[in-house]
């Protein structure tokens, strides 16, 4: 029996959920028979490719699949042949410069390592088809909302109220969150990212993002207050 | 998409969305983002994908021809031609005399050695006959300096039938040929006497020159 995969860390913020995702932590016995598997091929070992090649046709050609469906759009049979035979390519080419350069740091699996590549060179093809690709909101089943309200940008007004030797306080204020945080009002106020987007690169529920931009815009707020940086009865928007 | 340094890291970025980097390093991985629009839209890309995934793969239905054509990919020689010479399998078989009249002194039946190599992908097939029986022997590289043998018999076969190898007088392999047939791998290269055996008897034997 296949030993029980070590439960990843939760990526829980402020006490919110992680993003429900499938996580391919090692589990040992597998996992064990995936590095060996790699090892023999890198040895040229013929009959360990062919193993290779069949635990994971399905899973390689199941991501094309999924890629291309998650960003709407439709690959013949051809292209998703051709993205499945480009995945292997790239596993063996250069002598498998690849399978030799996997370490399995901090417990990287052979299977979370393949979706990746998997996944990334699909995209490459589907930006090629398309030149640009967008997360939005459609796949889900509410509208579209937008993560950046249509009122003033909060930090821009404190900012506007701040005075000249202020401002380099209120950039402090950020020096204290976390990089996840930071990363963050990054996304939302200056790259401007759908909450899809968001949620999708921080592993969280797009709910989550809402809430979490809320608390922090409070958090900021009452610290900017608490510095005098803004004034305590001012009203301005908290979203 | 142009690829930055901070999050070209396949192993990295599959940790992360495992949960398996450790704090100090998924802060590190997150500021990195923080000055990288690029690798932002990138890493929100592979969420987007990876938030959609369930255990669906298992049952994905691929056809065979995508899986051939990528087991295929495995570097082989230029032509068939170049690849036999490289994989030479030399048989005495129907130098039916010389073993016959070896074996008989021994008290051995007469051998009835008769085949011909075939080449399909890169396995060399012999068709072979010892004794009373029928034998399929695939040979194939089974690494950089070793071989793989796979012996079947053609119909099902006399009871209690072993396979032995030798090289240089010593046996190196020795294996029950039951119905369903026998595999030896890794065999390093060299020259082995393949011999069926019943009872303790030699039923018939054969010479085979394993080189990659």
């Amino acid at each position: 029996m296949a030993a029980e995969a070590p439960r990843a860390r939760d990526f829980a913020v402020n006490g919110l959920a992680p993003h429900p995702r499938i996580s391919y932590g090692p589990s040992m016995e597998t996992e064990q028979e995936h590095r060996d598997l790699l090892d023999r091929c890198i040895k040229g070992d013929r009959r360990a490719w062919n193993t290779l090649v069949e635990r994971f046709t399905r899973y390689v050609y199941y991501l094309i699949q999924l890629t291309a469906k998650k960003y709407t759009t439709d690959l013949t049979q051809e292209e998703v042949a051709d993205l499945h035979n480009d995945l292997f390519v790239a596993l063996m080419e250069d002598d498998c410069r690849r399978l030799r350069a996997f370490e399995g740091k901090n417990g990287c699996s052979v299977r979370s390592w393949i979706r990746i590549i998997t996944i990334r060179k699909t995209l490459d093809a589907l930006r090629k088809r398309r030149n640009h690709l967008s997360i939005d909101d459609t796949d889900s089943d509410s509208p579209p909302i937008h993560i950046v309200d249509d009122g003033p940008n909060p930090l821009e007004a404190m900012m506007a109220k701040a005075k000249a030797e202020q401002r380099a306080q209120l950039s402090a204020l950020t020096e204290g969150l976390s990089e996840g945080d930071r990363l963050l009002l990054e996304m939302i106020y200056v790259q401007k990212l759908s909450a899809t987007a968001i949620a999708s690169a921080l592993k969280l529920k797009k709910g989550a993002v809402y809430t979490r931009k809320t608390r922090l815009i409070q958090r900021l707020r009452q610290a900017a207050e608490s510095r005098g940086l803004v004034d305590t009865d001012d009203s301005g928007p908290a979203s | 998409m142009k690829m930055n340094k901070c999050c070209s890291d396949e192993e990295t970025l599959a940790a992360y969305f495992d949960g398996l980097l450790p704090p100090a390093e998924e802060a590190e991985f997150l500021a990195a983002l923080r000055s990288c629009p690029e690798c932002v839209e990138m890493v929100a890309a592979l969420g987007f994908v990876i938030g959609g995934e369930t255990e669906a793969w298992k049952s994905t239905s691929v056809p065979a021809a995508v899986t051939a054509r990528a087991k295929a990919l495995w570097p082989t020689s230029p032509d068939p031609v170049s690849q036999a010479m490289r994989l030479a399998v030399k048989w005495i078989g129907d130098a039916l005399s010389p073993i016959a009249d070896a074996l008989q002194p021994m008290g051995m039946p007469a051998v009835a050695m008769r085949g011909a190599a075939a080449l399909a992908h890169d396995e060399l097939l012999y068709e072979v006959e010892l004794g009373d029986s029928a034998f399929t022997i695939s040979v194939e590289v089974d690494g950089p300096t070793e071989v793989a043998v796979s012996v079947r018999t053609v119909q099902p076969p006399p009871p209690g039938l072993m396979l032995r190898l030798r090289c240089q007088g010593e046996t190196r392999a020795m294996s029950s040929l039951g119905s369903t047939g026998t595999t030896i791998s890794a065999l390093p290269v060299g020259i082995y006497q393949m011999t069926v055996e019943q009872a303790d008897k030699t039923v018939g034997q054969l010479e085979l020159v394993l080189e990659t």
